[in-house]
C-alpha cells in the first residue's frame, strides 16, 4: 500500500483514535466555518446576485432628499407631484422615476391574496428594466382604474390564463381593472418582505404634474427616486440645486400668506440629499452590517486558525522523531508533508462539512434572525461561491498545516532529533512559536470581544430602555375607512366637538365596550407604543425659533392608564375634553424648549400659538408629562418634543387602545360582526396587542444582541479550546520531564504551579498587547462602522478579567488531568 | 578500489546557548568499497558525531566531505535526503523505528521513498527479513520486539536499498551478549557479501571483528589499524 494512501487511512483512524486533535479540530473549524461562510454566502448573494426584475442596474441610482426632523429622525420629501416636477427640471440628467412598496391585501374571486403593492410612475418599466409579460404597457394614458399583477399572482389567482386581462380585483374596497402581468420585481428596498405577489398602481407623471400638491407635506411617500443614465454613473443634483429646486417648486404651487410660511419652514430645515448606487441603496444598512461581520469573522477564523496551528504544533512537536526517521531513510521534505497533508485531510473535510451544515442552519435560520426587512432574503442560500470558499480555505490551511509539520526538524542536523532518547525533545523545540501563536490570538480575542460587548450592551439598552409608560394589558385595533368620499367628510370638523368623526370614534368606542368584556377603550388613537409619527412645525412667537414637534392624542384617562409621570400641572378633565377648551398637555422636552428659563411649575397657564388656524386662539398649557418613547428597539430616541392634544384627527385609518384586565385578550372576531353592521363602510380590522408592537419593534436589537452573544461565546469558546489544547498538548508532552520531577520529589500541585508560572507570562503578554490593540483597533473601526457604540472601559476590564479566568482554568484542567493520571507510569513503561 | 568516503579535515562545532563544543577536531579519513570499519574511542568524543555527518544526518561545520564521488558541500535538503536514500542505510543505536507502522512497513520506507513498485518492494522487503531472520514477525509493530529484534529490523530497513555504505551506531549497545552477538554475525555477514560498513562501538570484543579500526580521542583520530584484509 503507497504511504499516501496509508496517511489517508491513518487521517480516517485518527478522528477516532486521537479525539485531542480530531475534536478541536471539527469543532473549531467547523464552527468559524459556519460563521465565515453564512457571511459569504450573505454578501456574495447581496452584493453579486443579479437582481430579480431590475435589469437596468447598471445604469441606475437612486437619489434621496429628506427633512432632517431630529438627529435620528428624517422624512423623504418625494411624492409622484415633485417626481414628476424634477423629472422636467433635471431631465438632462436621465430619466427619473419612482416607486414605492406597501403591503397589501387584495381580493379575486372571494379570496385574499396578500401582496407587496408598488405605487409607482409610469415609466418604471423602462427605468428598471422589467419585463411586462402581457398586457398594456403603464404608459398608456389614465392608469388610475387599472391594476398590473405580478407574474406570480397571475400564476397563483388565475392559474397563468391569456384572459387574465380585463378581469376585476379588490383593493382597499375598490374595484380595479386588471390591464397586464408584469415579471415579479423582488429587489426594491422596503422595509417588509417584498412578496412575489404584486399588484401595481401606476401614476402617469404627465397628468400627476396638472393636480394640486400640498407641498408643506413632508411624509415619505416615496423614500427614493430612481434615475437611469447611460452610464448609471450620472452628476445628481447637489443640494443647493435641490433647495433651488424646492424654492421654485414652492413658488410655483402656492399663492398668497402661505408661500412666505411655507419657504420659511422648508429652508428653515436641515435638509440633506443622497444619491448612490441602486444596489447600495437596497443594501442600505445592511451594508454596514455584512461589513463589521465580515471583520468579525475574519478575526474569529484567525483565531482559530492559531488555535489549531498550537495544537497541531504540539501534535507535529510529538512526532518529531517519527518525521524525522521519515527523512533520514529518505523521504523529501515534500513528501513528508504532503503525508501529513494526507493524515490532516479527512479530519479538515469533516470540518468543512460540519461548517457547511453549520451554515445551511445558520442561513435557514436568517430570516428569523434578520427579520423580513433583509433585502433578497429568499435568494440567500448555499451557493457556488460558499462552496467554493469553503473548499479554498479548508485545503488552504490543511496546506498551511502541513507545510508546519517539519517547523521543529533540523533539517540540516537530523541527527539532534535522532540520537535523543524522544523524551526531552521539548527543550529543544520551537516553543516560542506556540507561545507567539497564542498571545496573537489572546490579542485577537481580546480585541472581538471588546468591539462585542460594546455592541451588546447598546443593543441591551436599546430592548430594555425606560420608555417612561407602562403597556399593560393593551391592545391596539386598527380600521380603515374605505371610501375617499367618507374620509374627506370625516376630515371636514370646522367645529371639533360636534364634528363627524368625533361622534364616529366615541360610537365606535362604545361599541367595543359594549361587545369585549371588561374593556376599557382608552383612547380613540394610538398608544404611547406606536410606529406612527405625526410631526408638526411652527415658528415661536417668544424666539422666533423654529420647533418641529410630535403631536400626539390625551383623553382624560390616557396618561393615569399608562402610568405616564404628570410633572406639573394636571391632564385635562373629561368636561374640559367635552367643552372641546384650547388646552393642551406638553412633555417635558417641549416646555424645556419653549419655555427655558421657566420652571415646570410656571409653565403651566402659559400659551403657545402653534398658528394653526391665522387667527385661531394659542393654546394653554395645562400640565407637563414626562418625556416617553414611542418607538423603542433603536438606539437614540427620536428626541422630538411633544404636544398633547384631545382632538383627534380622522384620517383614513382609525385606532384604539383598549385595556383588559390582566390576564384577559381579545380578539377582532369578538366585535367585527356587530362592528360590519352598524359601520358598513369601516373595513380591515385588525386588534394586536401591544407587547406583540414592542416585540416587533425591538427585534432588530433582539437579535443583534443574540447575535453578538453568540459570536462572544464562540469567542471564549475557542480561546478556551486553544489554551486547553496546548496546555493539553504540551503537558502531556512534557510527561517525561514531569514524570522524572515527581519521580525525585515534587507534589503534584507543585507541578501545576510549574506549568501554571509557565502560562502566566503568555496569558500577560497577550492580554497586555490585546489590551493595547483593542484600544487602538476598536477606534478605528470605531470610525469605520457607525453602528459601534463609543468605548466603555469597564465593560473591556471585566472582560478581560473573564478572558483571564477562562485561560487560566483551561490551562489548569490539562495540566491537571496530566499530572493526576499518574505520569510515573511512561517512566516505568520502557 | 573504489572511494565510498572520503574526508578531509573535518570539524564540527556545536554552538550552544552558553558553550561552545568542538565535537571533531579535524578528521581526515578514506574508506574504500567492501571494508569493514569500527570507529572506537571513550563517550563523548565524537563518534556518533562523526557517523551522522558520514551519513548525512548531520553537516559539518568545516572541511570537505565526498560520499560514493559526490561533494556534500553546498547541497539542499532534499539533495541530501536523497543521496541518503540512495547511497547509505543508517542503524541508529536507539534503533527509531516508527511505532504505529509494523514491521514490513518500516523496513519498506526507503523503497517507498523510492519510488519503487510494490511487487519489488514485497520481493526485497522479504528478501532482507529473511537475511536477519524476521520474516515471521514482519505484521508485528516494533514495540512488540525484543531489543534485539528492534535491532535486527533497523539493520534490515539499512539493508534493503541495497546502500553503497552501512552506518551503524553501537549495534549491541542495547543488547544482552547473545544479541550482540548475533546481531554482529549478521553484520559480519553482510560484510562479506560485499556490504561496506562503518559501525561505532566502544566493545573491544566486536571492534575486532572490523578490518580496520580507527579509534578516536577528543574528536581527533589518534589510532588507525589495519586488522585483516579487505574480503
Ligand atoms: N547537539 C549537540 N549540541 C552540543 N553538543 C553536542 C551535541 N551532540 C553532541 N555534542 C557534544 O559533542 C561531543 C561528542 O558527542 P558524541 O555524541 O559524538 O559522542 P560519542 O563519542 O558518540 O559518545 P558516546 O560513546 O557516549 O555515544 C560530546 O562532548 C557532546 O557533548
Ligand atoms: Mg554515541
Amino acid at each position: 500500500m503507497s504511504l499516501m494512501k496509508k496517511s489517508l487511512q491513518n487521517g480516517v483512524a485518527r478522528i477516532f483514535a486521537l479525539p485531542r486533535l480530531s475534536i478541536p479540530l471539527i469543532l473549531t473549524l467547523g464552527l468559524t466555518l459556519g460563521a465565515v461562510l453564512s457571511v459569504i454566502a450573505i454578501s456574495s448573494t447581496l452584493l453579486y446576485q443579479p437582481l430579480q426584475g431590475v435589469n437596468n442596474e447598471q445604469s441606475l441610482q437612486t437619489f434621496e432628499y429628506r427633512f432632517k426632523m431630529s438627529e435620528t429622525l428624517s422624512v423623504s420629501y418625494w411624492n409622484m407631484n415633485r417626481l414628476a416636477a424634477m423629472r422636467e427640471r433635471f431631465a438632462e440628467m436621465g430619466e427619473w422615476a419612482g416607486i414605492s412598496p406597501d403591503d397589501q391585501d387584495v381580493t379575486i374571486n372571494d379570496t385574499i391574496y396578500p401582496t407587496t403593492s408598488y405605487a409607482a410612475s409610469d415609466n418604471i418599466l423602462t427605468v428598471l428594466g422589467a419585463k411586462l409579460l402581457l398586457g398594456d404597457d403603464v404608459t398608456m394614458a389614465s392608469p388610475g382604474d387599472y391594476i398590473w399583477i405580478s407574474e406570480s399572482l397571475w400564476q397563483s389567482a388565475f392559474g397563468g390564463v391569456k384572459s387574465v386581462l380585463g378581469k376585476q380585483l379588490t383593493a382597499n374596497n375598490q374595484n380595479y381593472t386588471i390591464a397586464g402581468v408584469i415579471e415579479d420585481v423582488m429587489a426594491i428596498k422596503s422595509n417588509q418582505e417584498i412578496l412575489n405577489q404584486q399588484v401595481w398602481f401606476i401614476s402617469n407623471l404627465t397628468e400627476v404634474k396638472l393636480l394640486p400638491d400640498n407641498v408643506g407635506v413632508i411624509r415619505n411617500d416615496i423614500d427614493f427616486l430612481l434615475v437611469r443614465s447611460d452610464n448609471g454613473n450620472a452628476q445628481l443634483p447637489t443640494l443647493a440645486q435641490t433647495d433651488e429646486w424646492l424654492v421654485n417648486y414652492i413658488t410655483d404651487n402656492v399663492e398668497g400668506d402661505n408661500r412666505q410660511m411655507f419657504l420659511d419652514f422648508l429652508s428653515n430645515t436641515n435638509k440633506e440629499v443622497i444619491a448612490r448606487s441602486f444596489r447600495s441603496n437596497l443594501l442600505g444598512e445592511t451594508e454596514g452590517l455584512i461589513i463589521a461581520l465580515f471583520a468579525a469573522v475574519i478575526g474569529l477564523l484567525l483565531m482559530a486558525t492559531l488555535n489549531l496551528l498550537n495544537i497541531f504544533i504540539a501534535h507535529y512537536q510529538s512526532r518529531t522523531k517519527e518525521f524525522a526517521i521519515q527523512l533520514s531513510v529518505g523521504a523529501s521534505l515534500l513528501k513528508v508533508r504532503t503525508m501529513v497533508f494526507c493524515e490532516n485531510l479527512p479530519s479538515f473535510i469533516l470540518a468543512a462539512i460540519t461548517g457547511l451544515l453549520m451554515t445551511g442552519w445558520a442561513l435557514k435560520s436568517l430570516p428569523i434572525i434578520a427579520g423580513d426587512s433583509m433585502p433578497m432574503i429568499d435568494a440567500i442560500s448555499i451557493n457556488v461561491t460558499t462552496i467554493a470558499a469553503s473548499i479554498a480555505i479548508v485545503l488552504m490551511l490543511s496546506v498551511l498545516f502541513s507545510a508546519l509539520a517539519l517547523v521543529d526538524i533540523d533539517k540540516k542536523a537530523l541527527a539532534n532529533n535522532l540520537n535523543s532518547s524522544g523524551k526531552g525533545i521539548q527543550a529543544q523545540s520551537n516553543q516560542w512559536l506556540s507561545r507567539v501563536l497564542m498571545v496573537v490570538q489572546l490579542s485577537i480575542a481580546s480585541v472581538l470581544l471588546t468591539a462585542s460587548v460594546m455592541i451588546t450592551m447598546q443593543s441591551y439598552q436599546a430592548v430594555y430602555q425606560d420608555l417612561g409608560y407602562d403597556i399593560g394589558n393593551s391592545f391596539n385595533i386598527t380600521m380603515d375607512i374605505a371610501d375617499d368620499e367618507y374620509i374627506a367628510q370625516l376630515r371636514d370638523w370646522e367645529q371639533y366637538q360636534d364634528s363627524e368623526v368625533k361622534t364616529l370614534l366615541a360610537d365606535v368606542s362604545t361599541l367595543i365596550e359594549n361587545n369585549v368584556a371588561d374593556s376599557n377603550v382608552i383612547i380613540p388613537d394610538f398608544a404611547p407604543l406606536s410606529a406612527s409619527l405625526q410631526v408638526m412645525a411652527f415658528q415661536s412667537e417668544e424666539s422666533g425659533q423654529r420647533v418641529i414637534y410630535q403631536i400626539r392624542s390625551l383623553s382624560s384617562k390616557f396618561f393615569s392608564a399608562f402610568n405616564m409621570k404628570v410633572l406639573a400641572g394636571a391632564n385635562l378633565t373629561q368636561a374640559q375634553i367635552d367643552n372641546d377648551e384650547e388646552r393642551i398637555v406638553i412633555d417635558e422636552n417641549m416646555a424645556r424648549t419653549m419655555f427655558p428659563d421657566l420652571s415646570l411649575d410656571e409653565v403651566i397657564g402659559k400659551t403657545i400659538n402653534f398658528g394653526n388656524s391665522p387667527d385661531g386662539p394659542p393654546s394653554i398649557v395645562n400640565g407637563i408629562v414626562a418625556n416617553t418613547i414611542s418607538q423603542t428597539g433603536i438606539a437614540e430616541p427620536l428626541g422630538l418634543p411633544a404636544v398633547y392634544s384631545h382632538r383627534i384627527n380622522g384620517g383614513s385609518n382609525l385606532q384604539f387602545t383598549v385595556m383588559l384586565p390582566e390576564g384577559k385578550s381579545m380578539s377582532a372576531d369578538m366585535f367585527e360582526t356587530e362592528l360590519k353592521r352598524q359601520f358598513p363602510r369601516l373595513a380591515n380590522l385588525q386588534v394586536r396587542p401591544l407587547t406583540e408592537i414592542w416585540l416587533q419593534q425591538t427585534l432588530n436589537q433582539r437579535v443583534s444582541l443574540w447575535i453578538v452573544l453568540l459570536m462572544t461565546g464562540l469567542t471564549l469558546f475557542l480561546a478556551a479550546i486553544g489554551v486547553a489544547g496546548l496546555t493539553q498538548m504540551t503537558t502531556n508532552h512534557r510527561k517525561y520531564e514531569l514524570a522524572v520531577r515527581m519521580a525525585t520529589g515534587a507534589k503534584q500541585m507543585k507541578l501545576v504551579n510549574y506549568i501554571l508560572k509557565d502560562a502566566l507570562w503568555m496569558l500577560v503578554v497577550g492580554l497586555g498587547l490585546g489590551f493595547i490593540a483593542s484600544v487602538f483597533t476598536y477606534q478605528q473601526l470605531e470610525q469605520q462602522l457607525e453602528l459601534l457604540p463609543s468605548f466603555n472601559w469597564l465593560a473591556m476590564s471585566v472582560l478581560d478579567l473573564a478572558l483571564v479566568s477562562i485561560v487560566m482554568l483551561s490551562v489548569i484542567m490539562p495540566a491537571w488531568r496530566v499530572i493526576s493520571a499518574d505520569p510515573m507510569q511512561a517512566l516505568r513503561q520502557e | 578500489m573504489r572511494k565510498v568516503v572520503e574526508m578531509n579535515n573535518i570539524h564540527k562545532r556545536y554552538d550552544g546557548q552558553q558553550i561552545e563544543t568542538h565535537a571533531l577536531q579535524g578528521i581526515s579519513l578514506e574508506i574504500n568499497s567492501g571494508e569493514f570499519v569500527a570507529i572506537t574511542g571513550p563517550s563523548g568524543c565524537g563518534k556518533s558525531t562523526l557517523l551522522s555527518i558520514m551519513g548525512l544526518m548531520d553537516s559539518a561545520s568545516e572541511g570537505e566531505y565526498q560520499l560514493a564521488n559526490i561533494n556534500t558541500a553546498g547541497l539542499k535538503v532534499d539533495q541530501r535526503t536523497q543521496i541518503r536514500n540512495e547511497h547509505i542505510g543508517y542503524v541508529f543505536q536507539s534503533f527509531n523505528l516508527i511505532d504505529n507502522l509494523t514491521v514490513f512497513e518500516n523496513v519498506a520506507l526507503p523503497l517507498e521513498h523510492r519510488g519503487t513498485s510494490n511487487s519489488e518492494i514485497k520481493q526485497r522487503v522479504e528478501q532482507v527479513l529473511t537475511q536477519v531472520d524476521m520474516l515471521h514477525r514482519q505484521n508485528y509493530r516494533p514495540n512488540q520486539l525484543s531489543g534485539g529484534q528492534q535491532q535486527r529490523i533497523a539493520i534490515a530497513r539499512a539493508l534493503v536499498g541495497k546502500p553503497d555504505l552501512i552506518l551503524v551506531d553501537e549495534p549491541t549497545g542495547n543488547l544482552d551478549s547473545k544479541n550482540g552477538d548475533q546481531v554482529m554475525a549478521l553484520l559480519e555477514q553482510l560484510n562479506k557479501e560485499g556490504s561496506t560498513i562503518v559501525m561505532v562501538t566502544h566493545d573491544s570484543r566486536y571492534s575486532r571483528c572490523a578490518n580496520r579500526q580507527i579509534q578516536l580521542l577528543d574528536g581527533r583520530i589518534v589510532t588507525e589499524q589495519q586488522l585483516k584484509g579487505v574480503a
